[in-house]
């Protein structure tokens, strides 16, 4: 399975860093037989627990509910049986008194984290000094808390496990406030940790003081405010469990200084105080409703399935789903990957800049499969148009999604993972397949007369879709790809091809730029043998380009491929169609000397040595590719590009199918 | 159905600091309306009664957005079922003396209670739903309405008379009362103190943050009992309980914005009430914090940063109700020496069937922790409480001063 081996992966990976000596700031004293054997035991347990933690999050409320309502008492006998309370050893021993601090991080380690994403301050540097202490715990430094949380996102979304993110109080924790929001808004399996200032203080606008749960309330799942040292095992746990569990999402913890100061005795077994919020985890689904939707299916001549996010950890029931059923299926932005592009059956993005094919499939459907979606604006458009023709199959594992747009005939609050499985378990044995020969023939045709496409000019210009492409065909498609917002990260999701789930990494619902390298950091930690790659336009690589720094420190192999047109080029593309070209402040060069490129983005990269170059000729463009995967380590490609190019197809906010565009460019007046 | 309805909903909490705030944050960034919240606050738990107006289907979403929140316990939409609904009001009206028989007839009629009197005016306390209220109040603006305040509308389902289950008697679902568990609280204290080790000196020198070491600050106090732990100025340090009064702006995320200032300062909220003012468009926040009066005067003065009049009337002659709704456990073999207790309190009686019994009673805080110990053995089912209203006595009378303040008689 694939969870396992990830986890395997990662201990192999543990080890190897040991051995090398990465990590550095482990003391050398004091090293007993007993330390040096804990580390391997500590790996194992550590990665069983992140199974638990992170990677299949969805089974385990299936099994709670099963077993018995008194859900609290369950997870319990869960918790004792399940290997880190048995197999981790401590670094203390059982009556040892140790700082707050040692006891968060030590919470950290039986959770089974591996990598942190921090950053010190006055309010957090107890929690550094801890973090020194700890064997198997690595952190990365980026240079910005920013940076961090978008690394943790990325961590998290590259490798499904809970991302760590650690800042200290005031600037450091409104710093992560993008993030957070961000997170939320995609359903990112997060903890961020804050430092406070000591109890005594809060209240009083001290020194780098911000009320950081109160500021974050509305854009975390949970958060909390710990003032007693023996709450930490328990509200790491509980948070580990929320941003896992359910619908994903962050969770931030905000611990004032005196009390990672403190000494205390955790008491490693105290249950997690969530009874409602287990009870209401979504039940395993009934053979009563899935048969309705088999119904459904069997009946209908113009099915389509739209799949997005909440199908991260189903990408083998979505495949098998539509091998059963033939129906062919469209992606959200944040689904791209769950089903491969390079299959028939696929037909790519849909919504605002989807294919004219996966949109007008939806237009055109008598039955919209929505499976772990939220019918978001950018998909829908106008709300009344929107798959108006179709009997709408909702299944979403959070109950408030349901209905809160668009009103479902039949619809479903469970995982998506074993409704799936359960749902193609009935279709197996019905043997229900629609017919849908035609529908498929209607679609391939749509295909063939609106492909994506777009025009190029000649040697000197390089089109930015083109990067994309020949990104696409020298991997292969084997790598993990992160963005920025804009023009760049439309054309990425449209032109290179996904055929696995997160590899992926993107700001979908806020649309935060500045996201590309920090998630790119994120993924590069994790999974070091495979190629990541951020394409960022010139704007959202500037938000965050402090991350240069940490990833020639953390010699994280990340490259970096910037479409630089040296504009806001989403923004320009919509002054063009509606507000008669008029630059508002969206030219990002120096107006003073515009046929320089500016700023020289090779100048910040040798600043941080990291080998980089420039590419403005199409005849070069492979080449420069081919060198920047070739290059060990991170490399920055810096790909010019004209800023005329406009994001195609493409259907204007609150419009429906029939107003879609899908000509012209910034060349022409409008 | 796009049809605008008020709807009650009940929902019911876990204790948590700042809960308050979330619960309304939820209103405030949906961009849904409060119209009354009453908020009774238990032991480890809190029962909000919200009523909010929309339509059906921004119901829907409220409710599931509410679900949403890790702590929240049960949402309940008690707007289509029998229910119970209750809502306290004090009074203060312009009453020369003159005109004084005229109302108290009036009094008399809505059955009102007078709380005060004082040369020119009276304060009244009424009991009743919604209509009743508003009916009151219109009679009483002929005389001129100095100063109202409402609790928003606390609610019970009614018990249906058919059904004969025996009776699930939960004492430890609705509050208990103080003595046990206060003393379960102090063994658990007590026991925490065994496990604390004190901050070694060598970190807290050199720090960023230089913090004394005695604990005066207002986070170092526990969350009190809200149930009946109102602080009377027993502590040597002045910690007690203050009693604050607001007027505010009837504006979206209002509430979100005051009990956020509570929230992030570290004052824990014991009582809240909100309703309608006697000016329209203003609403009236009834709240009681434990603070030193130091602690309380820098709140004041945080508050009025965010509103017009903030108020501490702790110190000053005030009349304070609360009101509650308690459904008993009654079978009928019970249900008569029930109502000789409800007798003694004063309690109404405003719902019954074969097994339960479901009274109204208004007061201060003694009167209804008395009569909920009383009650207890029972079988308590179901609590609703509204948070205190005050309003200052114009009669400058404090009858508890005044008790204190009686020369002690001789013994003859």
């Amino acid at each position: 399975m694939a969870a396992t081996g990830i986890a395997g992966g990662a201990i192999a990976m543990q080890v190897c860093r040991r051995s090398t000596g990465l990590n550095s700031r482990r003391s050398e004293e004091n090293l007993s037989l007993a330390e040096l054997i804990s580390p391997i035991r500590r790996g194992i347990s550590s990665s069983r627990g992140r199974i638990r933690a992170g990677i299949e999050p969805f089974e385990e409320p299936r099994v709670i509910v099963k077993e018995s309502q008194g859900s609290s008492t369950i997870f319990r006998k869960q918790s004792e049986a399940s290997p880190p309370a048995s197999l981790f050893q401590s670094r203390y021993g059982d009556s040892e008194p140790r700082k707050g601090a040692d006891i968060l991080v030590e919470a950290l380690e039986r959770q089974g984290v591996d990598i942190v994403f921090a950053y010190p301050g006055g309010a957090s540097m107890e929690i550094h000094q801890a973090l020194t202490r700890s064997t198997c715990i690595r952190n990365v430094l980026c240079r910005h808390e920013q940076g961090e949380v978008f690394a943790a996102e990325g961590y998290a979304k590259a490798s499904g496990k809970v991302g760590v993110c650690i800042a200290t109080s005031g600037p450091g924790a409104t710093n992560l406030v993008t993030g957070l929001a961000d997170a939320a808004l995609d359903s990112v399996p997060m903890v961020a940790i804050t430092g406070q200032v000591p109890r005594r203080m809060i209240g009083t606008d001290a020194f780098q003081e911000t009320p950081i749960v109160e500021v974050t309330r509305s854009i975390t799942k949970h958060n909390y405010l710990v003032m007693n040292v023996e709450d930490i095992p328990r509200v790491i746990e509980e948070a580990f469990f929320l941003a896992s569990s359910g619908r994903p999402g962050p969770v931030l913890v905000d611990i004032p200084k005196d009390v990672q100061q403190q000494f205390a005795i955790p008491n490693w077994s105290q249950p997690i105080k969530l009874n409602a919020y287990m009870q209401r985890l979504p039940r395993f689904p009934e053979v009563a409703q899935l048969q309705q939707i088999v119904r459904l299916i069997a009946n209908s001549k113009r099915p389509v399935v739209y799949c997005g996010g909440g199908c991260m950890n189903a990408s083998e029931e979505v495949r098998e789903f539509v091998k059963l059923t033939g129906i062919p299926i469209t992606m959200t932005l944040m689904g791209l990957g769950i089903f491969p592009q390079s299959d028939s059956r696929s037909l790519h993005m849909l919504g605002m800049h989807g294919t004219v094919y996966a949109n007008y499939a939806v237009d055109g459907a008598d039955l919209l499969l929505a499976f772990g979606v939220r019918f978001d604006d950018r998909v829908t458009g106008k709300l009344e148009a929107f798959a108006s023709r179709a009997s709408i199959v909702h299944i979403d594992i959070d109950p408030a999604e349901i209905g809160k747009n668009k009103q479902p005939h039949v619809s479903l609050c469970a995982d998506v993972k074993p409704a799936l499985q359960s749902l193609n378990l009935l279709l197996r044995e019905q043997k229900v397949k629609p017919d849908v020969g035609s529908w498929i023939a209607e679609l391939e045709e749509q295909k063939l007369k609106w492909p994506l496409k777009y025009v190029e000019f000649g040697d000197d210009c390089i089109a930015p879709q083109h990067a994309i492409q020949t990104l696409c065909e020298i991997t292969q498609g084997n790598a993990i790809i992160s963005t920025g917002v804009g023009q760049h990260q439309m054309w990425a999701a449209q032109w290179f091809k996904y055929d696995k789930p997160r590899r992926w990494l993107t700001s979908g619902g806020l649309g935060a730029m500045g996201f590309g390298l920090p998630s790119a950091i994120g993924a590069a930690a994790t999974f070091p043998d495979v190629p990541v790659i951020d394409i960022d336009g010139d704007g959202s690589f500037l938000m965050n380009v402090q991350e240069l720094a940490t990833i020639h420190v953390e010699k994280l192999p990340v490259k970096i491929m910037v479409l630089n047109n040296q504009h806001l080029g989403m923004v320009v593309q919509w002054e063009d169609r509606f507000y008669k070209a008029n630059r508002a402040h969206t030219y990002l060069g120096d107006p003073d000397h515009e046929d320089e490129i500016f700023p020289d983005f090779l100048k910040f990269a040798e600043g941080c040595k990291i080998p980089c170059a420039r590419v403005t000729k199409r005849s070069n463009l492979k080449a420069a590719i081919q060198k920047m995967l070739d290059t060990p380590g991170p490399y920055l490609l810096d790909v010019i590009v004209p800023h005329q190019e406009h994001v195609l197809p493409m259907i204007p906010g609150g419009s429906s199918f029939k107003d879609i565009i899908t000509e012209g460019d910034g060349r022409k007046t409008y | 159905m796009l049809r605008i309805q008020r709807y009650t909903i009940s929902v019911f909490v876990g204790d948590e600091s700042g809960m308050i705030n979330r619960i309304a944050g939820v209103f405030s960034r949906r961009g849904y309306n409060i119209e009354s919240l009453a908020v009774g606050l238990n032991r480890d738990k809190a029962l909000f009664t919200i009523v909010v107006s929309g339509t059906d289907r921004v119901l829907q979403q409220v409710m599931k957005q509410l679900y949403k929140l890790v702590n929240v316990r049960k949402v309940e939409d008690l707007s289509k079922k029998p229910r119970v609904e209750r809502e306290l009001m004090l009074l203060k009206v312009n009453v020369p003396a003159a005109q004084r028989t005229e109302v108290l007839g009036l009094v008399d009629i809505f059955r009102a209670r007078v709380v005060d009197v004082a040369e020119d005016s009276l304060t009244l306390e009424v009991t009743g739903d919604a209509g009743k209220l508003a009916s009151l109040e219109r009679r009483m603006t002929k005389f001129g309405i100095k100063e109202l305040a409402r609790t928003g509308k606390i609610s019970l389902l009614r018990d249906k008379s058919e059904e004969v289950v025996a009776p699930p008697i939960l004492p430890q679902a609705t509050s208990v009362s103080s003595l046990t568990k206060v003393s379960d609280l102090e063994k658990q204290a007590s026991e925490k103190v065994v496990t604390h080790i004190p901050v070694t000196s060598s970190s807290a020198e050199g720090d960023v943050y230089a913090v004394e070491s005695d604990d005066e600050g207002v986070w170092s106090h526990q969350v009190l009992d809200p149930d009946w732990g109102d602080v009377e100025a027993a502590e040597p340090n002045g910690y007690m309980s203050h009693t604050l009064s607001m007027v505010v702006n009837d504006a979206p995320g209002v509430l979100n914005r005051v009990t956020g200032v509570f929230a992030r300062r570290g004052y824990n909220i014991q009582s809240l009430a909100v309703g309608l003012s006697e000016r329209q468009g203003i609403s009236r926040i009834t709240t009681v914090v434990p603070g030193t009066d130091e602690s309380i005067r820098k709140l004041l003065h945080q508050l009025s940063k965010l509103i017009d009049v903030v108020q501490d009337i702790t110190h000053l002659p005030f009349a304070q109700r609360e009101l509650m709704l308690i459904k008993i456990s009654a079978l009928p073999s019970a249900r008569r020496d029930i109502l000789d207790i409800a007798n003694v309190f004063r309690a109404k009686i405003v719902d019954l069937s074969n097994r339960s019994i479901t009274l109204e009673l208004t007061g201060d805080l003694e009167k209804m922790a008395a009569l909920q110990h009383l009650l207890e053995p029972y079988g308590i089912l179901e609590v609703a409480r509204t948070g205190r209203l005050a309003l200052v006595r114009d009669s400058g009378v404090d009858t508890k001063l005044l008790g204190q303040l009686q020369p002690l008689q001789a013994s003859y």
